[in-house]
């Protein structure tokens, strides 16, 4: 297959709704014929349980938490593959905050796909606001998708 | 055959999203509701600007009706079965109420509305849907910066009689 031009990018945090936005955003690739890149943003934490963490212990924490999600994210991509066929995935694993991580990757992308919930607490990694700060900066439209009652695709009849 | 709702007030984010829908309806042969709301505009303090202007609602309401009309125009060119509805109150509200009714598979708005004349959409109604709808939501930006004779016609009365 021909690398694909058309590009749909997906959120990813390990969160159920942004596991359902990931089969919509392979769905919503194959038919469009485009590249899936699924993207995770972490970021050092500057609080934690409610108390300022010392940067020595905000890296140590950071690092935990961008293995964490490397692990997720490629368990769920490694799931993800299995029904690809043949749409292209590749991930990204970027350091910042999510909302404006995704609306960068997404500059050239015909979609993006975020979950309408992710993790809060420390984690801050797709919060709801993270859904709509995507849909208010990002380039092209995107598409929120709620963890429960997932349809096949934007397509589906 | 499903349903796509959109949420629309006639700005250029609510026609980026109404070509969108009218294309994953092509595609998908679903049928199209356009959603509008209307209301009384409030002023500073809650003000009703009905008591200063009579007549506002009267506009709002045929903003609406036309809006739709335009709306269902599009959706005929396109071959694209579509129905419409004209609410009354608050946009987000009304847009969720209509979708837990009619169960669409999708909700498609635009990003941003006329933001001042009522925030139609985004910020207020685009948060609002995303954060009550019952299914995904397709957020859809406009194409180019408004166009500032298109928002200037959009309150010919506000002008008028100032």
């Amino acid at each position: 297959m021909a690398p694909a031009s058309a590009l749909v990018v997906a959120g990813f945090d390990g969160s159920p709704s942004s596991e359902a936005a990931l089969r919509v955003a392979l769905c919503e690739a194959k038919l469009r014929q485009a590249r899936l890149l699924v993207v995770s943003a972490w970021h050092a934490p500057t609080r934690y349980y409610g108390s300022a963490a010392a940067p020595s212990a905000s890296r140590a924490l950071a690092e935990d938490t961008r293995k964490e999600l490397a692990t997720k994210l490629e368990a769920a991509v490694a799931a993800l593959r299995e029904e690809a066929d043949g749409t292209a995935i590749e991930t990204r694993l970027v350091e910042g905050a999510a909302a404006s991580v995704l609306a960068d990757e997404a500059a050239d992308a015909d979609l993006l796909v975020v979950g309408s919930r992710g993790f809060g607490g420390f984690r801050e990694l797709l919060l709801g606001s993270v859904g709509r700060q995507c849909a208010e900066h990002a380039p092209c439209p995107v598409l929120v998708v709620p963890s429960q009652a997932i349809p096949a695709t934007l397509l589906s009849a | 055959m499903s349903t796509i709702l959109v949420g629309t007030d006639g700005s250029a984010a609510a026609r980026a999203a109404t070509a969108v829908a009218l294309d994953l309806a092509k595609a998908s042969g679903d049928e199209i509701v356009f959603v509008t709301a209307w209301r009384e505009l409030r002023g500073d303090f809650g003000l009703p600007l009905d008591a200063i202007y009579p007549g506002l609602v009267e506009l709002e309401r045929e903003w609406a009706r036309a809006t739709l009309a335009a709306a269902a125009a599009e959706a005929k060119a396109a071959c694209v079965s579509a129905t419409t509805l004209s609410r009354h109150g608050a946009a987000a509200d009304q847009i969720c109420a209509v979708a837990r009714r009619r169960q669409p598979r999708l909700i498609v708005v635009g990003s941003r509305g006329w933001g001042p004349v009522d925030g139609v959409l985004f910020g207020n109604v685009s948060s609002g849907v995303l954060r009550h709808a019952p299914c995904p939501v397709l957020v859809v930006p406009a194409t180019g910066e408004p166009d500032e004779a298109e928002r200037a016609g959009a309150v010919p009365a506000l002008v008028g009689k100032e």
